[in-house]
């Protein structure tokens, strides 16, 4: 099926021989993308020694060294796996919460009358046209009246509503046509049956679109959280890394080393799940 | 007792949203009006959240008074599951009405006055006063009390106050400005030519290329802080080495207060290019897959009457990017305008303390609000801000509106 697509569209589509200079141009493009990311990964490998001395300087690590992880693993004021369960935690909850409400309501939106049902979608969508900077202070006013600031919990509990979200699924969901729920309505299924056995299994790509959206951006977040969270123990990576960051300035190779362990995992994941990534980023609109 | 407010509102915010959602589910199966049920179990799970909540708080408190706190959470259900359970069904034909769509709605509803609504109305009056939640305020969200009414007088100090939060307040509109301006058109001049080109590469690489150049846009901007902070730092930085190789003296990149290009902080400049740097493959993607969407025969056409690559470009591809252009420009200029996390690490806003060179209103807003309690002053300017953010997008949408399609 997919040969017969691909040769199919060879044949329509003449293809254009890309010039040299092209590729001379994407390829130097690369280069300056990658280039930071190596050179902090072999920062983290060299000795504080080698990289202050000016006589020294190289990209290659001269002595090869672990050492800087090694510090990171045994700071008993850094326990680092607790940050790492932290913001997976949040992340996860995220994903979850956020995937069910926005399908849940998504759904509704796109398959049921109902009165001013225009006029209350229109301000759902007015809900996403506000910047987070103005209600960032009455937001946090409000976790402070609940007793939820300091808490991983605060991240998560209130956290539930995803205007995009609600957006993004209900576009999807439009698309599935209505004769496939009255087939099912007239055999007798509920409308949550109906819900979680014909409409979810349809927008599942949809689904993992938003879902690595959701956990990208909030492993990423970091402005929220840092107002959130002040104590040592409940912070979440990103936060954690500029504390590091500000404790150790001097000593290069140990933060290079710290925010290796950030990045790191993510981009594990993006490895694996690219074709999920770049669809999920684009299909926002919006920026992590 | 401690503190008893967070529990108190816990009891109505639970109640409300279980008590919305539910009872529109039986009250359909027992065929009568969902809507009258969503609105009714409102009521009665916030009644019944609260009077009972405190009853079971009392009646717990002297028993087991560790898990009182816990055991008042269910004073809603005192209320709501007789109802549940007793609600007559009526009699009669009916038909089954879609209880899931009121059980969805009314606590959406419930949810978009109480924590999206409302939020926006405290933000805007807490422009107005004097504002530190350490203080002890009046009974309408806080304010008045302590926290004292100020009327306008932010506003007025904004344009012609002459002491250090006005002064502060305008160098951060300056250096926010001065940021987008630089970073919108150099993101655009790099993604749409950068677009074209994967576009015409060969498929298989075209995805390579494209993942490779999404890499940034997915890091932790913190990670990329930490790592350009690195490469611009003075003595040991990548940046030096390179300009080095040119001929130039090394620079205090982040450090230098005096030094600019063509106008431009040194700082900021940094600042700018590890932005750029993380930001650019986004737009690139939106424009891969804008440039997908145009149909190849217009380009065809060009090519058969001898248009050059760089004609076709210049009269086909760009014009019927342009609603793509719009969409990218609007959201670089949102998101720039809205920079913090970078300039955070990199630089605190340094260098220069009070009229930091990289201070961005988003930062200046953060550190009022957050670090100095000047909560009053910070939603000011964050209403500036938000009003700037329009502004400037109402101008993209007038100065890019096409009325064609093709």
């Amino acid at each position: 099926m997919t040969g017969i697509h691909a040769k199919t569209m060879r044949l329509s589509t003449p293809r254009i021989r890309a010039s040299w200079i092209v590729y001379a141009v994407l390829i130097a493009g690369c280069i300056v993308t990658v280039v930071p990311f190596v050179y902090t990964i072999l920062a983290s490998f060299k000795t504080h020694a080698e990289i202050i001395d000016p006589h020294q300087q190289s990209f290659l690590p001269r002595d090869f060294t672990t050492e800087n992880y090694e510090t990171i693993f045994d700071d008993p004021s850094l326990p680092i796996e607790r940050f790492y369960l932290n913001s997976i935690l949040i992340a996860v909850s995220n994903v979850f919460t956020l995937l069910f409400s926005s399908a849940l309501f998504g759904f509704v939106f796109a398959k049921y009358q109902f009165r001013y049902k225009r006029v209350l979608f229109g301000y759902v969508l007015l809900t996403m046209m506000i910047p987070f900077q103005l209600t960032m202070i009455p937001s946090y006013l409000i976790l402070l009246k609940f007793d939820l600031t300091n808490k991983l919990w605060g991240l998560i509990l209130l956290n539930w509503f995803d205007a995009f979200g609600i957006f993004l699924m209900r576009q999807f969901m439009r698309s599935i046509p209505d004769e496939l729920l009255d087939a099912a309505r007239v055999d007798g299924a509920t409308e949550w049956q109906i819900f979680f056995r014909i409409v979810i299994p349809q927008i599942k790509p949809a689904l993992a679109a938003y879902g690595t959206f959701i956990f990208i951006s909030s492993w990423n977040a970091y402005l929220w959280p840092l107002i959130v969270l002040k104590d040592q123990d409940v912070r979440t990576l990103p936060i954690i890394l500029t504390w590091y960051n500000d404790r150790h300035t001097s000593n290069l190779g140990l933060v290079m080393a710290a925010s290796v362990l950030l990045v790191m995992p993510i981009l594990m994941v993006y490895f694996f799940f690219q074709r999920w990534f770049v669809r999920g980023f684009t299909l926002s609109g919006f920026k992590g | 007792m401690d503190n008893l407010q967070p529990l108190i509102l816990y009891w109505g915010l639970t109640w409300a949203v279980v008590g919305s959602a539910v009872t529109p589910l039986v009250f359909d199966r027992r065929g009568r009006n969902p809507w009258w049920g969503g609105l009714i179990g409102l009521i009665v799970g916030i009644c019944s959240g609260e009077v009972f909540g405190w009853t079971l708080l009392q009646i717990f408190d002297s028993v087991w008074p560790a898990y009182a706190r816990w055991l008042s959470i269910f004073g809603g259900l005192v209320l709501l599951l007789p109802l549940w359970i007793l609600l007559k069904p009526q009699r009669g034909e009916h038909l089954r009405a879609h209880g899931i769509v009121p059980g969805t709605i009314v606590p959406l509803i419930f949810y978009l006055i109480s924590l999206s609504a409302l939020p926006m109305i405290w933000a805007i009056a807490l422009a107005f006063f004097e504002y530190d939640p350490a203080q002890k305020g009046g009974p309408i969200l806080g304010l008045g009390g302590e926290n004292k009414y100020v009327g306008t007088q932010y506003f007025e100090e904004m344009v012609e106050g002459d002491s250090r939060n006005p002064r502060e307040f305008r160098n951060s509109i300056e250096t926010t400005l001065k940021f987008t301006a630089v970073v919108v058109p150099l993101n655009l001049l790099i993604t749409i030519p950068l677009a074209s080109m994967i576009e015409s590469v060969h498929q298989r690489v075209r995805v390579v290329f494209r993942s490779i150049y999404f890499l940034p846009v997915v890091t932790s901007s913190v990670g990329v802080a930490i790592m350009w902070g690195y490469i611009f730092n003075a003595q040991y930085g990548l940046a030096n080495e390179v300009t080095g190789m040119a001929g130039i003296k090394p620079v205090a990149w982040l450090q230098d207060p005096r030094l600019t290009i063509w106008g431009i902080p040194i700082a900021l400049f940094a600042v700018i290019i590890a932005y750029l740097w993380q930001d650019f493959g986004y737009n690139t993607v939106i424009f891969i897959a804008a440039l997908q969407g145009i149909p190849d025969h217009l380009k065809e056409a060009a090519r058969v009457d001898g248009a050059t690559p760089l004609q076709v470009f210049w009269h086909i591809t760009l014009p019927l990017l342009r609603p793509t252009i719009l969409f990218a420009s609007v959201f670089t200029l949102i998101s720039s305008f809205q920079v913090f996390d970078i300039i955070q690490v990199m630089t605190q806003g340094g260098p220069g303390r009070v009229e930091g060179k990289t201070k961005v209103m988003v930062l200046n807003i953060y550190e009022n609000a957050f670090r100095f309690g000047r909560m009053g002053w910070a939603a000011a300017m964050s209403l500036v801000l938000v009003a700037m953010m329009l502004l400037f997008t109402l101008f993209q949408l007038w100065a890019f509106r096409s009325d064609w399609e093709y």
